[in-house]
């Protein structure tokens, strides 16, 4: 029971992510009025706030999916000794 | 709720979170206006407020699953408050890195020891010792009601930190969503913002409920292991 994982449907999330990213957003950008030049750094401030708060991110998933591997492979095999035992 | 409902809805919460934390990418840097005295680092707001406010959030849960603990004892809040302990950690974590690179342009440091600032990090320790509490002690039931206490005083902090802003003169900008008068954003980045929310929001609750399943296994292994060291007398056959 406990290996029962729900299984991902790469295609649906493919679409889905299509959809959204295809969607036409030439109409939005030139509402936001005209562009402006920024400097290279405040580029980079941006790019690495958003990568480092979605690295964090996938840290934390990463520590949940080993805890969780860890402490199935233990159940399973107390079962395992149980059921020998029986 | 058994453990394959949790994971089915945590499965389920983290598939929206990730569709609009797509949306919420496309519209910080194809939709939103540039803000006109910051410029393009302003959309660092886009990721640092919500995760403030999952970070908040998630301490709240401690707070409440950590009082109500105390008072039944029932090892499951204990679970919950450790796992939405983790979760606010890693998001208060997002803010107080986010928050420098915003600072460094904004204000031209990358730190400051003003109000708000201070507080946050106050309570990035506190929720840290929180952690080094529940190791602290041989008997788990009592470092787990060590760690309830620090939990509550740590959450304690939290409105503080909000009106901080408001009693102290501060760098920081003032509240612009939650004010008296209603929020003084332009409606797009309000739209944005909210998406953004609520994909941090979905995403936090989707981790929150498998780190919980994560402990309820893990007691389920030592009660196995109790039951195996000790094992309770079956029933006595009828005469």
């Amino acid at each position: 029971m406990l290996r029962s994982y729900p299984r991902w449907k790469p295609v649906t999330l493919l679409v889905l992510l299509a959809l959204l990213l295809l969607f036409p957003a030439s109409d939005l950008v030139a509402q936001s009025g005209p562009s402006r030049a920024y400097p290279l750094r405040d580029y980079g401030h941006v790019f690495l706030a958003y990568a480092l708060a979605w690295l964090l991110l996938l840290g934390w998933v990463v520590r949940i999916v080993r805890q969780m591997a860890r402490v199935e492979a233990r159940l399973t095999a107390m079962e395992e000794e149980a059921g020998i035992g029986v | 709720m058994s453990l394959r409902m949790i994971r089915w809805t945590a499965l389920t919460l983290a598939t929206a979170g990730l569709v609009l934390a797509v949306l919420f990418h496309w519209q910080v840097f194809f939709r939103v206006p540039t803000e006109a005295s910051m410029g393009l680092v302003q959309r660092i707001f886009y990721i640092h407020a919500p995760a403030a406010w999952v970070a908040f959030l998630a301490f709240g849960i401690v707070a409440l699953c950590s009082a109500v603990y105390l008072w039944l004892g029932e090892a499951r809040l204990d679970r919950a408050a450790l796992a939405a302990a983790e979760g606010g950690f890693v998001f208060t974590t997002i803010v107080l890195l986010t928050g420098p690179l915003w600072g460094k342009i904004a204000w031209g440091t990358w730190w400051t020891w003003e109000p708000r600032l201070t507080l946050t990090l106050l309570l990035w320790f506190i929720y840290l010792s929180y952690f080094l509490v529940r190791g602290a002690t041989e008997n788990p039931g009592r470092s787990q009601r060590f760690a309830a206490v620090v939990g509550i005083v740590g959450a304690l902090n939290i409105p503080l930190i909000h009106i901080s802003v408001l009693w102290f003169r501060s760098l920081h900008p003032q509240p612009v969503v939650v004010r008296a008068d209603g929020p003084s954003l332009h409606p797009d980045m309000l739209n944005t913002l909210l998406t953004a929310m609520g994909s941090f929001t979905l995403l936090f609750l989707a981790l929150f409920l498998l780190r919980y399943s994560v402990e309820r296994m893990g007691d389920r292994a030592d009660a196995l292991v109790r039951e195996q060291l000790h094992p309770t007398p079956g029933p006595t056959p009828r005469a």
